[in-house]
């Protein structure tokens, strides 16, 4: 948060002081955007899945992301941009593992709080999973006396990322355990995302944006499982997808370059 | 960069540099070994004073008297764990009766069990195939107990007859003390 805030103090700066200054004309009609973003994203429940997939990620998570975007104004109420974001959801590990004791009640449940942390072979430290974000979006301006509205459309692809975890199932009757290791690998899946931005003609680079996104997520998950002390021998892949619907609001620190 | 941004910069590097110090260096070394048994039955192993156990879930639990060296810094931190000066170099488990067609009495028995550290994440074979790194630092209750007062063997195998068993345990530690004990009579079933 301390870096949004110091690079939308940066941004704030140079639109406010460039507004003063002669023009240079180098990219006219451009438009430059920083948001931050709060956000909920409500998914489907999908249907019951092996190794308990299904209630990896929970089915309603918030978020933060920040946003980066170029525009272009094609007409004087129209105007085109490519958008870039990077969501954050953090992982509830605590409704994780009851709904996964649940799932398999037969069994003691045991997470692993620390893999990721110990474990050289992944690339997350936290345990939180990433979605990147590419949009072009057509944006139109009505501008009445005491407001704006920028009604836009948006189309893009979302990449997921999430942490590779651990999990150990015993049966209470047995010192036999079993490990599984999953991992994840998933492919760009497409968003829709209709939103209205509103500004008002005092402080117009500032705009509340308030949005819908669907998309369908395909995941794709490796899990590799053991018996107690042995080495990880067996393997399987499972695909399925998972329908996501989210609201968002972002506030938006939105000007023209010229 | 602008009087603000500077004043910015500096408030949050301090603040990372402050928050990075001050992990606990602990040694200790063990001073004693006491072998009871252990039931395994509920979510960890527990010290059972039954008569007798299903084999099934039987641990035989080795409990730790332990002394503190040294113990520096502010902060218990998981990466770094404390130090045991003496470790374990070998141990041997026996029975005076035969366990199975290939564990006789009076052989060894560390292939029958594996070392629970305090977590199923971290289990390594007690016959010392894949060394005896024996520590806390991935338990759930590292934070409440990062020394390691106990190593619970869990029995892998069922023996070949339903029968009463006292187990005989040697420790040797890399200086070369060696701790004995045995347990009571249990009844395997």
């Amino acid at each position: 948060m301390k870096y949004i805030l110091s690079i939308c103090y940066c941004f704030l700066t140079y639109i406010s002081f460039g507004q003063n200054e002669p023009k240079k004309e180098k990219c006219q009609n451009c438009v430059l955007g920083l948001g931050i973003t709060y956000g909920m994203s409500f998914t489907q429940k999908p249907s019951s899945q092996p190794f308990g997939l299904h209630i990896y990620p929970d089915q309603r998570i918030f978020y933060i992301s920040s946003e980066l975007e170029f525009g272009i104004i094609l007409k004087k109420n129209t105007q085109i941009r490519l958008n870039y974001s990077s969501k954050k959801f953090r992982f509830d590990q605590e409704t994780y593992d009851k709904k996964m004791q649940k799932e398999y009640s037969e069994f003691y449940f045991y997470n692993n709080e620390h893999y990721g942390i110990y474990e050289p072979t992944t690339d997350f430290t936290e345990k939180d999973f990433e979605a990147k974000n590419l949009m072009l979006k057509v944006q139109h301006t009505i501008k009445k006396t005491k407001y704006s509205v920028f009604p836009s459309l948006g189309i893009g692809i979302e990449k997921w990322k999430h942490k590779n975890y651990q999990y150990v199932l015993r049966k209470p009757s047995s010192n036999i355990f079993t490990t599984y290791e999953i991992s994840s690998h998933f492919k760009p899946s497409l968003v829709l995302e209709p939103s209205v931005s509103i500004s008002i003609p005092k402080y117009p680079i500032i705009q509340l944006e308030l949005g819908i996104s669907h998309s369908i997520a395909r995941l794709n998950y490796d899990v590799k499982y053991k018996k107690s002390n042995e080495n990880f021998s067996s393997t399987e892949n499972i695909k399925f997808d998972k329908n996501m619907t989210g609201f968002y609001v972002t506030l938006v620190l939105r000007g023209e370059l010229n | 960069m602008s009087r603000f941004s500077k004043l910015f910069f500096c408030t949050f590097l301090s603040g990372l540099l402050l928050s990075c110090e001050g992990d606990y260096y602990i040694d200790y070394e063990w001073v004693s070994m006491d072998a009871i048994h252990g039931n395994n039955s509920n979510k960890w192993p527990e010290p059972s004073s039954d008569d007798s156990i299903s084999a099934d879930h039987y641990v035989l639990i080795l409990q730790m008297e332990t002394n503190e060296l040294k113990r520096e810094g502010r902060y218990l931190d998981q990466e770094s764990p404390p130090s045991n000066v003496n470790g374990l170099d070998s141990l041997f488990i026996y029975s005076s009766k035969d366990f199975d067609s290939e564990h006789p009495a009076n052989s060894n028995l560390t292939d029958l069990f594996v070392i629970l550290n305090d977590t199923y994440y971290s289990t390594l074979p007690a016959d010392g195939s894949e060394g005896y790194w024996i520590n806390n630092h991935q338990s759930p209750r590292f934070y409440d107990d990062p020394n390691v007062t106990h190593i619970d063997l869990m029995l892998q195998q069922k023996p070949s007859l339903k029968d009463s068993f006292r187990f005989y345990v040697r420790m040797v530690l890399d200086d070369g003390t060696a701790f004995t004990d045995s347990t009571t009579s249990i009844a395997l079933f």
